[in-house]
């Protein structure tokens, strides 16, 4: 699939004509309104706070990553020794115990889908800061991906919540969850919030208006 | 004819009637515009054999643990009750309101919302509610939890003999039913309901009596 740039913006767009939608309910309004008829939802033209909310919780994200993955997210206590596992640690040791299919899962789940989630949303609000009039098919579908992949890098915090409360063997064994848990929660949260905050529509609108700008130049030029 | 603008790539665009189990596509940025799934009824079915599995898949114990002579049996419940009595009670928390609360929430509105509608009657919530009730979805993540289950299997297979309870299969029965209610979710039959109900027309503000 190309992008056809020109037959693209040859379309006119909701906002153009004086229209928006409302983003609950799918109904289309004047642009003269604040709330919807029907939902009572506020309507913007674009969802409040532009670029900049996204960022904000993509900051919040990152600063918060380092503890998620460097603290333990749990104890284990067995015949009197402790010991402190961290989200990587504990995928090496389903490796080395031989579940490679769980270990990948494990590690695909909890490493490489928030830090997929990071880099793609700063990859979005940077090209959309920029007018980029690249890929503006394949931005949207990793939008819509990144979306979708969000909710299953809950895995580990539910792994340890249940191994807490399953591995209680009186003095032979016990689990504690360890704040490092609570980190990488906050972490998988904050990083939803920011793909939910983020407007497709800007993808659009930005590489339009860059679009446009471009053929301007190149008018302004031909006439040199 | 009535408009609608894509909510992906806001590109106005006239409607036109599909039929069931159709969806359209946008034609510039291809992300689905609309389904129609105007079948309130197999909603109606789903959710009430949700609300059925769903006290047994989360009070009925679904794992037992036997290690070194010692046996221990939880239930999705008595393993949250355990981490908050015990060690963290914001981990115990955090999973309580994605596992169980938002999913239960989920179900009760959604019922509450549909049977009137089915019935052609106004739903008693109102319209806000009506809207966070539909947004809900994204937050309830039985289904990451069942992959969480096995993962702690995984880790401990070795150390104990794990054998699963029955309701370790009504929580996989309503994992299966939840995501067929999600499949399923007649979302803009909903707000269409609504909008008659309203006495309002859904689509482009002057076209009047769509229906």
């Amino acid at each position: 699939m190309k992008d056809n740039l020109a037959q693209f913006f040859a379309l006119h767009s909701a906002r153009e004509q004086g229209y928006i939608s409302c983003l609950e309910c799918g109904r289309l309004l004047s642009d003269s309104r604040s709330h919807c008829h029907l939902c009572h939802a506020k309507v913007r033209v674009r969802k409040s706070g532009g670029l900049g909310s996204p960022i904000a919780y993509l900051l919040a994200a990152l600063i918060l990553f380092f503890p998620a993955n460097l603290l333990p997210i749990m104890q284990t206590t067995s015949l009197g020794i402790n010991q402190e596992d961290t989200i990587l640690s504990g995928v090496l040791h389903l490796w080395h115990a031989g579940s490679y299919p769980i270990a990948i899962i494990v590690f695909v789940a909890s490493f490489i889908t928030p830090i997929f989630k990071m880099l793609s949303m700063s990859y979005l609000c940077y090209t959309c800061y920029r007018q980029s009039t690249k890929k503006v098919l394949f931005r949207t579908k990793l939008y819509h991906f990144t979306e979708l992949i969000g909710r299953w890098s809950m895995i580990d915090v539910f792994v340890v919540a249940l191994l807490g409360a399953l591995v209680k063997m009186g003095a032979l064994a016990t689990v504690e969850p360890r704040p490092g848990v609570l980190a990488f929660a906050l972490v998988v949260f904050l990083t939803m919030f920011a793909t939910e905050s983020f407007d497709a529509r800007l993808i659009w609108d930005s590489s339009q208006a860059g679009y446009k700008k471009k053929q301007h130049h190149e008018q302004q030029d031909a006439r040199k | 004819m009535s408009y609608i603008a894509c909510l992906h790539c806001d590109l106005l665009i006239k409607t036109r009637s599909l039929s069931l189990g159709e969806h359209a596509d946008c034609p510039r940025c291809h992300q689905v515009l609309y389904h129609d799934k105007r079948n309130l009824s197999s909603s109606l079915a789903l959710l009430i054999a949700a609300l059925i599995i769903y006290f047994p898949a989360i009070l009925l114990p679904f794992l037992n643990m036997q290690a070194s002579g010692q046996e221990q049996e939880i239930s999705l419940f008595s393993s949250l009750a355990e981490i908050a009595a015990g060690s963290s009670l914001y981990l115990a928390i955090t999973v309580f309101v994605l596992v169980l609360f938002l999913p239960l929430l989920k179900f009760l509105g959604l019922l509450l919302i549909i049977i009137p509608l089915s019935r052609q009657r106004r739903p008693l919530l109102g319209v806000t509610v009506i809207r966070y009730i539909l947004n809900l979805a994204s937050w309830s993540m039985v289904e990451v939890y069942l992959i969480g289950v096995i993962v702690t299997l995984v880790k401990l297979t070795g150390i104990a003999d794990i054998y699963f309870l029955n309701g370790f299969y009504a929580f996989a029965l309503l994992i299966i039913v939840d995501a067929l209610i999600s499949l399923t979710l007649p979302k803009k039959r909903i707000w269409q309901g609504v909008s008659i109900l309203n006495q309002q027309p859904y689509g482009k503000e002057q076209v009047r009596n769509e229906r």
